[in-house]
């Protein structure tokens, strides 16, 4: 009796005047229009105002020194007093290395340096020593030039392998020493220059590229205008920079070292 | 299309007629029919004998208004067909709106007698008219459109739990104009 009652009036609110009916099916009602325009409004202003609140964050985490996500580095070198720039490779990765890697400066043998930082590198017959200083530090950052050194609670950004005089040549040829650089993932520049000092930003000549098939790289040699003794070859290899800087070493002895490299 | 044309083309009897009015009102009466039935299937099966009622009734009839009489006819059709289905396994929301309208009803002090409809349908009208424009839409698109709650309060812009409020006031308000008048459900 009830449902039927109900059901009856529901029928009955089906008869309302064609205009009533008309008016609500085409919504003209301008109190309700202004509402739903105001809310319209509010919603896009909360959404400015969390993009803002993005923007603010992001700008501030950049401050802060923890820059963009990314997870590659460009290898360049400078020519001409930095008026011309090869780019060895624009996409080299960001290595982890082992978490336990020491923070201080050390006298370590290429075997041991492979251990320290977990990364086999490029190692060649023609070695003559295997005595390597670990370097590892934070890149240098213009508004904390001591900023580099490795203290309380900073993360390995940057490790060199200064490897002197590894090839010495027989009856007073020359010699040849390696720098190796790699970055780690808590790397913090977004560019970052293959070599540093003098060989970084200094005058260079005869670029001159050496295609190393076994390694399937492409190495870069040039002469420095400031030692006419000096000659480097850099190249990228499973994301380390190697840069093997010969003293009185000509140029075809410095490309039979390369061909040796494994 | 004009709706006068729709409607010659219903006199003429051109089968194109019912196309163009699917075109022209085919939403509105797929919404008016799923607010009712909450059922794709049945949905579509009312919306088409809606259409064949229109074929059926135009002519004799010339509906001067087309979307209202396709509105009324697709309500009424979609009413039937869900106490059709069962009165047992009524979905929810249509539970909760027969509840609402209960609170509409005046009380009857004599169950045989049975009010006039001609007047109340009236009667239902003339108080509609005398609500404020926005409770007046809100309560014919939650009664006669059926609409859920969460639909008005996205289309009035309001809270789910303010158009409940306007509701009940409007259900209670019409309940006494309703008994005041004599009407006796």
């Amino acid at each position: 009796m009830k449902d039927s009652r109900r059901e009856e009036f529901l029928d009955l609110l089906g008869h309302v005047d064609e205009d009533i009916l008309i008016k609500a099916i085409d919504m003209d009602d301008p109190e309700m229009t202004k509402r739903r325009a105001h809310i319209h409004m509010r919603r896009w202003k909360h959404i400015v105002w969390i993009a803002a609140a993005l923007l603010l964050l992001a700008g501030s985490l950049t401050a802060l020194g923890m820059g963009p996500l990314r997870d590659t580095w460009m290898a360049t070198i400078l020519f001409g007093n930095g008026s011309n720039e090869i780019v060895l490779e624009s996409n080299v990765k960001l290595l982890d290395i082992r978490d336990d890697a020491p923070k201080t400066r050390l006298d370590v043998t290429l075997t041991q340096a492979e251990g320290i930082t977990g990364i086999p590198f490029l190692s060649s017959s023609w070695y003559t020593s295997d005595a390597v200083y670990y370097r590892p530090w934070v890149p240098y950052q213009e508004k904390d030039p001591k900023g580099r050194r490795l203290g309380k609670g900073k993360e390995i950004e940057r490790i060199d392998l200064w490897y002197p005089r590894c090839v010495v040549m027989p009856d007073g040829g020359g010699h040849i020493s390696c720098s190796i650089t790699l970055f780690t993932t808590h790397a913090s520049e977004n560019t970052i220059l293959a070599g540093d000092g003098l060989d970084a930003t200094g005058g260079k000549t005869g670029a001159k590229t050496c295609t190393l098939e076994t390694l399937g790289v492409e190495a870069v040699l040039y002469r420095t205008d400031w030692d006419e003794e000096r000659i480097t070859a850099a190249l990228i290899h499973n994301d380390v920079y190697y840069a093997f800087i010969g003293e009185g070493v000509s140029e075809e002895r410095m490309e039979e070292f390369l061909h040796s490299l494994q | 299309m004009e709706d006068s044309e729709i409607v010659e083309m219903f006199i003429q009897r051109s089968e194109d007629a019912i196309r163009q009015l699917d075109g022209r009102y085919g939403g509105l009466c797929r919404q008016v029919s799923y607010n009712i039935l909450f059922n794709r299937q049945d949905m579509q099966e009312c919306v088409n004998d809606t259409y064949l009622k229109v074929w059926e009734s135009v002519p004799p009839q010339r509906p001067a208004n087309l979307k209202a009489f396709v509105c009324k006819l697709v309500r009424c059709i979609s009413i039937n067909r869900l106490r059709f289905n069962t009165r047992q396994k009524r979905h929810q929301e249509m539970e909760l709106l027969l509840s609402e309208v209960d609170e509409c009803l005046p009380s009857t002090q004599d169950p045989s007698q049975h009010f006039d409809q001609q007047q109340t349908v009236e009667l239902i009208n003339r108080w509609l008219r005398t609500l404020d424009n926005a409770t007046q839409l809100m309560f014919v698109r939650r009664y006669v459109l059926m609409e859920s709650i969460p639909q008005l309060a996205a289309t009035f812009a309001l809270t789910k739990s303010n158009v409940s409020t306007r509701l009940y006031r409007a259900r209670k308000q019409l309940k006494k104009y309703l008994e005041k008048e004599g009407v006796l459900i």
